[in-house]
């Protein structure tokens, strides 16, 4: 266990380093989500109903969220796949995961910043005293919807030890995650079939339970506390199937031997 | 006696898709059927063409890859059950500038691998300073590594590679692309680890690298070991004819030339004023060099030089043959 905190706390430290020194991409982290929050503000600013207006604005906070999460998790593995560390990890007696969850963990804090400033443009923009916001429920939430996104850049991050060309795949799950976790409307929606892969995605209970602290509960399809069940309940199954599946997938890394390749 | 590094029949082919989809597959072996031991403390270097099969070889060693079929033994434990046990025992440093935080410091990469490889906390920062030291990187600690030159990012390589004070250093092409003085630094490095008692496993193209590390070299093409033995034995085994340069003042041409009845292959230029240059090749040197000193008896000869058949006259001769 000391040796795995020493491996998780060297990951942190070291990507936290790392960050710093990519101004340009904290910058377009954290731009990103003002952007899609101003634009939707602007979209919607006629609407009658605020209501209508923190939907959009909190599907686009967790699309900038869900960038910075999957970059940590997923796109810095290919980068550092084709810089030749991941073979240099592999041959250390340290364990992958350690170094993969460190890096989660990292883009996780960047995910919160950005989730605040999506925070504080809704309270400059708005009159937050009309609604009743219970901000213990509020925090709470931030945190379950950055778990739920890091969890899935985590599993997400397989595929970049596993296959080459798995940038194009991440790509489009990049862009269904938005579509089908209920980021820009909401899953019920969606025809069964796909609400169906809606459900068993992290994200879009995440994304449900900040909207249920801010917005009027009637027009959300779940409460607070089963929004939160239901992503607790399925990180932690994310979290087993990846740990368990981890001794295999090193396995396949030594079998296929393209972890140089990209 | 345990060896360091034991194969048996070791084998690998990597297998791709091909045309649409992937469908048709097409196995390459990259290393076929290759056995060998190395001892502790010794500097054995595997010389080969490119895409003959040595970073194939090197990565199976080191855990990286498993192999199709055979087995490969490290300090006694196998490579495929063991892996985790080696890793904590060994280390590999590649070639080329790729493998490094290049935005972070020197310090801030060996602090990194430190962790990794679980150098107590306490004892990281002497740790990388003596490594640091060790290659000559001391001034340089602070520096991104962006801005470092090839050789020394090659240096900060190794240091890495000594993190964990392996008793086996694997290094693959460790040279490649640096300049001479670099690599000379670079050898010198190795050799004294050697010497230390650490056992090195080099893979290189530059044969005088492998003359100056290593005790035994194997030659590998085409993925098989076509031979494995000490440098000396190899260059005496190989070792066709003698060449002699000799250079005497111009004035002694005549008796120069007298060589040439028994010397049919006497070279002779005379383009100098001062002197005349003499090249002979020959099989049985002693007879050759009891001819010169006769014809050249009471005459100052101003140079004589015997060149054998170096490594790389071996290597072209045995490799072009397999």
């Amino acid at each position: 266990m000391k040796k795995i905190i020493q491996e998780i706390k060297a990951s942190i430290i070291l990507t936290t380093k790392d960050c710093l020194s990519h101004s340009a991409l904290l910058f377009e982290i954290s731009l990103g989500a003002i952007i899609y929050s101003i634009v939707s503000i602007y979209l919607y600013k006629d609407q009658s109903s605020t209501n209508s207006v923190f939907y959009m604005l909190l599907g686009a906070g967790a699309m900038g969220v869900w960038e910075s999460t999957l970059l940590g998790g997923a796109w810095t593995l290919r980068d550092e796949k084709e810089q030749g560390l991941l073979e240099y990890y592999l041959c250390a007696p340290s364990n992958m995961l350690s170094i993969i969850f460190g890096k989660c963990f990292v883009y996780t804090i960047i995910g919160l910043i950005v989730i605040l400033e999506i925070f504080l443009i809704i309270y400059f923009s708005f009159d937050l005293s009309a609604i009743y916001v219970n901000y213990y429920k509020l925090i709470a939430a931030f945190f379950l919807l950055l778990f739920s996104f890091s969890i899935t850049g985590f599993l997400l991050s397989f595929g970049f030890l596993l296959a080459r060309s798995f940038l194009n795949i991440s790509n489009f799950l990049s862009d269904s995650i938005k579509l089908f976790c209920g980021v820009l409307f909401p899953i019920t929606v969606l025809p069964y079939g796909f609400r169906a892969l809606s459900v068993i995605l992290p994200p879009t209970w995440g994304v449900e339970i900040m909207r249920t602290t801010l917005i009027n509960r009637s027009e959300s399809y779940i409460s607070f506390g089963g929004a939160a069940l239901m992503i607790i309940l399925l990180t932690f199954l994310y979290l087993c199937i990846a740990l368990s599946l981890y001794k295999v997938i090193e396995t396949k890394i030594r079998q296929k031997g393209e972890l140089s390749k990209f | 006696m345990q060896y360091a590094v034991e194969i048996e029949n070791l084998t690998r082919h990597y297998v791709s898709g091909k045309g649409i989809f992937d469908k048709k597959r097409e196995t390459v072996t990259a290393v076929n059927n290759v056995s060998f031991n190395v001892k502790k403390g010794e500097a054995v270097g595997l010389l080969g063409p490119n895409g003959a099969g040595k970073t194939t070889l090197i990565k199976m060693l080191t855990t990286i890859l498993i192999p199709s079929s055979g087995k490969a033994n490290i300090l006694g434990m196998d490579v495929v059950k063991d892996a985790g046990k080696i890793r904590r025992r060994i280390n590999v440093v590649y070639g080329g500038d790729k493998g490094l935080y290049t935005r972070l410091t020197a310090r801030d990469n060996l602090k990194y691998f430190c962790n990794l490889y679980h150098v107590p906390e306490k004892l990281q920062q002497s740790k990388i300073e003596e490594l640091l030291s060790l290659v000559g990187l001391n001034h340089a600690a602070d520096r991104r590594v962006e801005n470092f030159s090839r050789g020394m990012r090659q240096k900060l390589h190794i240091a890495r590679g000594l993190i964990n004070d392996p008793e086996i250093l694997f290094l693959d092409e460790p040279t490649i692309g640096m300049d001479p003085v670099s690599s000379l630094a670079i050898r010198g490095l190795v050799k004294r680890l050697n010497e230390k008692g650490m056992t090195i496993f080099l893979t290189t193209h530059y044969m005088q690298e492998a003359e100056e590390i290593c005790d035994r070299v194997a030659f590998i093409n085409k993925g098989s070991i076509i031979l494995l033995d000490n440098i000396e034995k190899i260059k005496i085994k190989y070792r066709k004819s003698f060449n002699v340069d000799l250079i005497v003042p111009s004035e002694h041409k005549v008796k120069a030339e007298s060589l040439k009845n028994k010397y049919k292959n006497l070279k002779i230029d005379d383009s100098n004023e001062d002197f005349i240059l003499l090249n002979i090749n020959t099989i049985d040197i002693s007879d050759t060099l009891k001819d010169i000193t006769s014809v050249f008896d009471n005459i100052e000869i101003t140079d004589l030089n015997v060149r054998t058949s170096s490594l790389e006259d071996a290597y072209i001769q045995i490799v072009q043959n397999s």
